[in-house]
């Protein structure tokens, strides 16, 4: 069943178009890792769908249900969250306090700020910390927790291995497998390796277009090399 | 002397009762409310309306007054400000200076030209004084403001920490856009502190003119000295806009102590000293934090 439709997305930046004539759909409970050298879109895109940047055209659809007039804190209520690129902790916060805000417009569900102490286990002991002191694995973890305290059903991630350290990277994608359950999960990840281990499906942008859409086991990593930096015409 | 800084610390309560909703509007919506001292005075002249004519009482005037200021806040950011702040970050400075001078001269059409007092409506509080032991008289009506000013402030903060409206408005105002996407009505948030923000303006409008004459003019006077408490107990600091309140009358008074005319002059100079240490130690602690990145 198709959970997420974008029909011909085109969302610009003044008079750059970062995403041009997009259209996809994702099923339910699929795991779909969109990825692109930097300035393909990848991030707009995340953003378009979370309702942080206004298309210029087309449509956004969740279960049949158009979302495109919605703004973003309305979009959290229809069951989208996103965990921004950067992370984008609230600093003069606590990690509890944090959590607290992603819970504000919750969704029946069941995520609790105890249920992401115990998914994060290592954000218990910074529990009354600031966000600002904590190390970029944990923010990370903070930043993650934040999102899911709102129930999402599709669950947007933004570069979420930016900056990290491999072994806080592991931890990461090790909550993750928790978060998955019955979630439609979009990443945008840098990682070619993790993100065809984690993904069922992968996408690859090049210049605001999806250049290339296949199932994780149907494709190879030099398909996606090739793609990824746009000589698909060449092998062809 | 003594005396004379036991007055200064009570004025300051009144300079910090007034400076509390603009520096609560600053570190909010990023927006210097140039209208302050016009809507203090506004809710002055509300407030004297309703004893004159109805014979209210000021205290119970501000069941209503306080209302209606917190609408007209709701209303001024949904429709006005939070408009004008699209066209960049001077248009609300602009758009406020522009409201205060309309509100001043709608006034002046309305009222005249007169000067008001609430004092002969509140019966003794006006002029009646507690003996301090050391023989010092401290009036009944300086101490209720002074109390209302901590009570406010503290029951801000704890309605920023511990509620959800009040955590909705902390994070709108360090980011908007995450707070949109973390599931926050940053408009709506915004509006409340609006709200909140002219609610306090009803109080110090209210204590306005039941300590002094007001007339339609005085909002000019009034959002200077909310001005310089703010900017003297750090932008956007609660208890700070206390403290600077105080600070500020204190060098009011003596500045008084040392030429008759000195009483202004006393608290620009202390103002602009603040500010001048502030920029100096702000300068240091950029190069330093310069040389740390590039080492």
């Amino acid at each position: 069943m198709t959970h997420l439709t974008l029909e011909n997305l085109d969302v610009r930046h003044g008079q750059l178009r970062a995403v041009k004539h997009v259209s996809i759909s994702i099923a339910k409970s699929e795991i779909l890792a969109l990825v692109g050298a930097n300035g393909a879109g990848k991030s707009t895109l995340l953003r378009a769908i979370a309702g942080a940047h206004r298309p210029a055209s087309g449509r956004i659809m969740v279960s049949g249900t158009d979302i495109t007039p919605l703004q973003s804190f309305q979009r959290v209520a229809a069951g989208i969250s996103l965990v921004p690129e950067g992370r984008k902790l609230f600093q003069d916060m606590s990690v509890e306090e944090n959590l607290i805000v992603g819970g504000i417009s919750a969704r029946k569900g069941g995520w609790t700020v105890a249920k992401i102490f115990e998914a994060f286990p290592n954000l218990v002991k910074r529990r009354h910390a600031k966000t600002g002191t904590l190390s970029g694995g944990e923010q990370q973890a903070t930043a993650i927790g934040r999102a899911l305290m709102s129930n999402p059903e599709i669950l947007l991630l933004d570069e979420i291995s930016l900056g990290l350290s491999p072994a806080a990277v592991d931890l990461v994608y090790a909550s993750l497998e928790i978060a998955k359950a019955g979630t439609t999960l979009v990443l945008v990840e840098q990682d070619l390796s993790r993100a065809m281990n984690f993904a069922t499906r992968i996408v690859c942008m090049l210049e605001g277009q999806f250049v290339l859409d296949a199932q994780t086991q149907d494709v190879t990593r030099e398909q996606i090399t090739e793609a990824y930096f746009g000589n698909r015409g060449r092998g062809h | 002397m003594t005396s004379n800084l036991l007055q200064a610390v009570f004025l300051g309560g009144n300079y910090a009762l007034i400076a509390v909703g603009l520096s609560f509007m600053f570190s909010v919506m990023r927006i210097i409310n140039l209208a302050h001292g016009s809507l203090a005075v506004l809710s002055s002249y509300l407030l004297f309306v309703l004893a004159s004519k109805f014979g209210i009482n000021p205290f119970l005037g501000l069941l209503i007054v306080v209302p209606v200021m917190a609408a007209l806040g709701w209303i001024l950011q949904r429709y006005i400000l939070d408009r004008s702040a699209r066209g960049g970050e001077l248009l609300p400075v602009l758009t406020t200076f522009g409201l205060a001078i309309l509100l001043d001269n709608l006034m002046f059409q309305r009222f005249g030209a007169d000067t008001r007092s609430l004092a002969p409506y509140i019966g003794d509080l006006s002029w009646d004084a507690y003996e301090l032991p050391g023989g010092f008289m401290v009036g009944k009506l300086q101490i209720l403001t002074l109390a209302t000013v901590v009570v406010i402030i503290a029951a801000l903060q704890l309605f920023l920490k511990k509620t959800q409206l009040g955590r909705s408005i902390r994070a709108t105002a360090m980011d908007p856009d995450t707070a949109g996407l973390v599931g926050i009505d940053a408009k709506r948030a915004s509006a409340a502190a609006a709200a909140i923000a002219l609610a306090t303006v009803a109080l110090a409008g209210a204590f306005l003119g039941m300590r002094v004459t007001f007339e339609p003019y005085s909002g000019g006077m009034q959002l200077l000295a909310a001005f310089e408490a703010t900017v003297i107990g750090g932008l956007g600091s609660l208890w700070g806009t206390l403290l600077g309140g105080i600070v500020l009358a204190v060098a009011q008074t003596l500045g008084a102590s040392i030429h008759p005319q000195g009483f202004l002059l006393g608290g620009h100079l202390a103002f602009l000293a603040i500010l001048f240490v502030r920029l100096l130690r702000g300068r240091a602690f950029v190069s330093a934090w310069l040389t740390r990145a590039r080492a």
